[in-house]
């Protein structure tokens, strides 16, 4: 069930809010909140939902037995560790990598073993990397085990952010299980949030993912040229790209952490106006935040992170821009992709230091458009079928084997979509933050007047928006969510 | 930042959770019983199907479905001013508001399996002395110096003259209708399809040139071929293939006009699936031919809403010449009129997931007096339709 759907908008949410507010005792909302989550999982996943139910007996067994103090067994709580992020790995390498794996053993050895063909289940890799946190952080002792198995159950199924994230850290909602309190200021923020994140999604995101796929579907491979593919085309799609999985992303964000809200929890924010960003470094502390956090806590800082010398530096970043790379896909263009973005972060780090450069304003400028320009390239690798196609698209934005600089058609393509581009770019940039900082200050937001207008504008928007997310939603727009199978 | 006061969270809340609950209320309404039945049915095999069947059920019951198209549609046409694309593909509307979609330059490899095609059909025919003739059917783009957006092309016209040229000069006898078809007024405004007059004159056309053959010399055509003897039942309220996919407010609406003989008819129509017949009607042209549209599709009421394999007897003819018509959607509403001039005419589809039964099994089985292919510009890119000709 995705959350743009007419099932999960028209009869789960509101039967869940009813009953989960209907319900008097926090011990029941839990339960409220936990069946109606398993049955979310369940309603996509109706096999696969007894391997999430073991992974959270496991962890939960695992989390009480790590915290536990062994007599003349010193070294018996890291094995337990060990033995619990085994299995999760376990789970996530089996159903999502061992199809890779196979394949590329037959292809490398010339083998002719047996190639699995399993189902990805939606959702596995974002519930598994939350158990494996809540497990290393009850061995760090930063938090304590949670006793209660329906109460860890409810942070690891906990529906809002199941299927796509945020990766939620069970330090950030242990006292959110017990202690929240819902009330009107979260529950109204919830909705803006949430119709925020469903317009981003069914308007934007899926309508340029129709710009997009139009461009990138007609660059077949013939004779070694990309097909009707010129330099503006192909810059065009790329862009629609970037557009659509940014909307597609954080809008399914948006959404998460708008029902989070609607039900008490706060999450962390997952993205901040990622291309805004000045450095790569920059961007990845704005795109998915939350995963990107995760690596840096759970792999980098373990293995050394900056400190030591450049060799193990080097190494510690190659290991996770693999991990981050193959953790979005079990194919070698993921690979590329993570890697592409380790040789960059490595060359703003030791070959064109950013924060010297940065120090310039004009430089601020060019390297913001540069970023951008490096990170469309990155997300053409990122959305190919395979490495070669990929190449020869960023091939084909530079020049290399186009047909041609332009081209009608893609005037055309510009012609008919450019409010939606105009619209996505203003999107992307934070111009609520702008005006609130540049143009208005506090005195003037008390005015009773403005403050009324302000409050009927933003209602207005938001009805406008429900409305037409929902039309879009009743035309069964093309609407693939890229991060479902994550 | 400013406040919002207490009154406007309430509200939005308010809303927000009266929206919800209007749509589950009114979705529970209509699909309850099919959702209980549904649920009933689940058991651990069946539970992605069930689960599937109900998302479908709920999906395709959204309240005020009309209305919401009709919104979204407006925002299409604010955000997509000249072109309107989903999963279907593309569709552009030209200076005058109707609606194309758009040949691509078909390969000279593929036209070339296609006319292979067509020719051992035609070979066949020759072999066992039934006349052959292909039809080219007009493509809409393709009718008239129409003002297209800026930088989108058809290249509708030059397949057909490719595949044209071809057969001509390898002795294939071909009609190309687009000479006879031409202006704004041959297609529907909203939809893909030739106008009924547009099929009906092509009937006319069609009739003619084949009447030139010796195993159909003599039939009179004349008066089944004069608009008079027709009346004009018309419908305002007509949204086309192109219309129903954009949405009313980017489309608009537009007149269909039904042609129903004045003259005395009877009919026997049958369609056949894999050999069997689902649908048996005798009556009038307008009884036995035409059923009730569906959610105001006309042009897909010619024939019943039927395709794959049609046969139509026209009881009342005045000779026993039987006509073998192989075609797409265009032909359904030309043979219901090419009918009147026959004692049986035969109309396959070979579309993907339509007939896919042996032609030329039919041909002996059925010895037509002639055999006609007919298919529109935008067909050549759909290789499987010409596959099926010569199985």
């Amino acid at each position: 069930m995705i959350f743009s759907s007419a099932v999960f908008l028209f009869a789960f949410l509101p039967l869940v809010l009813s009953v989960y507010y209907a319900v008097p005792k926090r011990k029941w909302k839990n339960h409220v909140l936990l069946i109606a989550s398993l049955m979310f999982y369940a309603w996509g996943e109706p096999v696969f939902i007894f391997v999430m139910i073991i992974s959270i007996l496991i962890n939960y067994i695992a989390g009480i037995a790590v915290s536990k103090q062994y007599k003349n067994a010193y070294y018996l709580n890291k094995r337990i560790l060990i033995a619990a992020i085994f299995f999760d790995l376990s789970v996530l390498i089996i159903f999502k990598y061992l199809g890779f794996f196979v394949g590329n053993l037959n292809t490398i050895f010339r083998l002719n073993l047996f190639l699995p063909d399993i189902s990805l289940p939606a959702g596995i890799s974002f519930f598994t990397f939350q158990a494996i946190s809540y497990v290393i952080d009850v061995y760090k002792k930063r938090i304590q085990p949670q006793k209660n198995l329906l109460k860890l159950a409810l942070y690891l199924s906990l529906f809002p952010q199941l299927i796509a994230g945020p990766i939620v850290r069970y330090a950030d909602i242990e006292s959110s299980i017990d202690y929240r309190k819902e009330n009107l200021d979260a529950f109204a923020d919830g909705i803006i949030r949430f119709i925020i994140g469903l317009a981003k999604k069914v308007l934007l995101a899926d309508s340029l993912a129709l710009l997009a796929d139009s461009i990138m579907k007609d660059a077949n491979l013939y004779g070694g040229l990309f097909h009707n593919l010129t330099i503006v085309s192909a810059w065009l799609g790329a862009v629609a790209y970037a557009m659509q999985i940014y909307f597609d992303f954080s809008g399914y964000s948006d959404m998460a952490i708008g029902l989070g809200k609607m039900f008490g929890f706060e999450f962390q924010e997952n993205f901040n106006y990622p291309y805004t960003a000045c450095s790569i470094k920059d961007f990845w502390r704005r795109w998915h935040i939350s995963l990107s956090s995760w690596f840096r806590d759970y792999v980098y800082i373990p293995l050394g992170g900056n400190r030591g010398r450049k060799l193990v530096v080097v190494r510690n970043l190659c290991i996770v821009w693999l991990l981050t790379g193959l953790w979005h896909g079990a194919s070698w263009n993921f690979v590329l992709w993570g890697g592409v973005f380790l040789i960059l972060l490595l060359v703003e780090r030791y070959i064109f230091p950013i924060d010297k450069l940065m120090e310039k304003k004009i430089n601020k400028v060019f390297y913001r458009i540069f970023t951008f320009i490096c990170i469309c390239c990155t997300w053409v690798i990122f959305r190919s079928t395979n490495i070669w196609n990929g190449i020869r698209y960023i091939g084909c934005m530079l020049g290399i084997n186009a047909e041609g600089f332009y081209k009608q058609y893609d005037g055309f393509l510009f012609l008919n979509n450019w409010v939606l581009l105009f619209l996505s770019m203003i999107c992307c940039l934070p111009w609520c933050r702008w005006l609130n900082k540049a143009a208005f200050n506090q005195t003037v937001w008390k005015g009773r007047f403005l403050n009324q207008t302000c409050t009927v504008i933003q209602m207005l928007i938001l009805v406008i928006l429900m409305f037409f997310s929902v039309a879009a939603i009743a035309r069964g727009t093309y609407s693939p969510f890229i991060y479902y199978n994550f | 930042m400013y406040e919002k006061s207490i009154g406007s969270k309430v509200c939005l809340s308010a809303f927000f959770c009266m929206i919800l609950w209007l749509f589950l209320i009114l979705e529970l309404a209509v699909n309850a019983k099919e959702i209980i039945h549904r649920v009933k049915c689940i058991t651990p095999r069946t539970a992605e199907d069930t689960i599937r069947e109900i998302n479908f059920i709920y999906e395709e019951n959204i309240p005020f479905r009309t209305c919401l198209l009709r919104l979204d549609s407006c925002r299409r046409l604010i955000v997509n001013k000249w072109g309107y694309e989903d999963s279907n593909g593309f569709i552009v509307k030209d200076s005058d508001n109707r609606l194309h979609s758009l040949c691509g330059q078909v390969s000279g490899e593929i036209l070339d399996s296609e006319i292979e095609s067509l020719e051992t059909l035609a070979y066949y025919c020759k072999a066992s002395d039934i006349p052959f003739v292909y039809v080219q059917a007009p493509f809409k783009a393709d009718t008239y110096e129409n003002d297209l957006p800026y930088g989108v092309e058809d290249y509708s016209g030059e397949n057909s003259d490719y595949v044209l040229n071809k057969l001509n000069q390898h002795g294939i006898d071909t009609l190309d209708l687009r000479k006879y078809l031409t202006g704004k007024d041959v297609f529907y405004k909203t939809d893909h399809h030739w106008q009924i007059k547009s099929a009906f004159e092509a009937s006319v056309i069609i009739e003619k040139a084949i009447s030139s053959y010796d195993s159909l010399s003599g039939i009179n055509q004349e008066y089944f071929g004069d608009l008079s003897n027709y009346e004009n039942i018309i419908y305002e309220d007509f949204l086309g293939s192109y219309g129903r996919r954009t949405g009313q407010s980017y489309s608009g609406l537009e007149s269909f006009t039904y042609l129903f003989p004045l003259f005395d008819t009877n009919f026997r129509f049958q369609h056949r699936k894999n050999g069997e017949a689902v649908t048996d009607k005798n009556g009038a042209f307008e009884n036995a031919l035409i059923s009730n549209p569906l959610e105001s599709d006309y042009y897909c009421s010619y024939m019943n809403n039927s395709y794959e394999e049609i046969i139509i007897e026209n009881l009342l003819s005045e000779n026993d010449k039987r006509i073998l018509v192989i075609s797409d959607s265009f032909g359904r509403t030309m043979c219901c009129y090419l009918s009147l001039y026959f004692s049986m005419l035969v109309n396959l589809d070979t579309q993907e997931g339509r007939f896919d039964g042996s032609v030329k099994a039919y041909i002996d089985e059925y010895r037509p007096d002639a055999v006609i292919v007919m298919f529109n510009s935008g067909m050549y890119e759909y290789e499987k339709t010409y596959e099926g000709l010569s199985s």
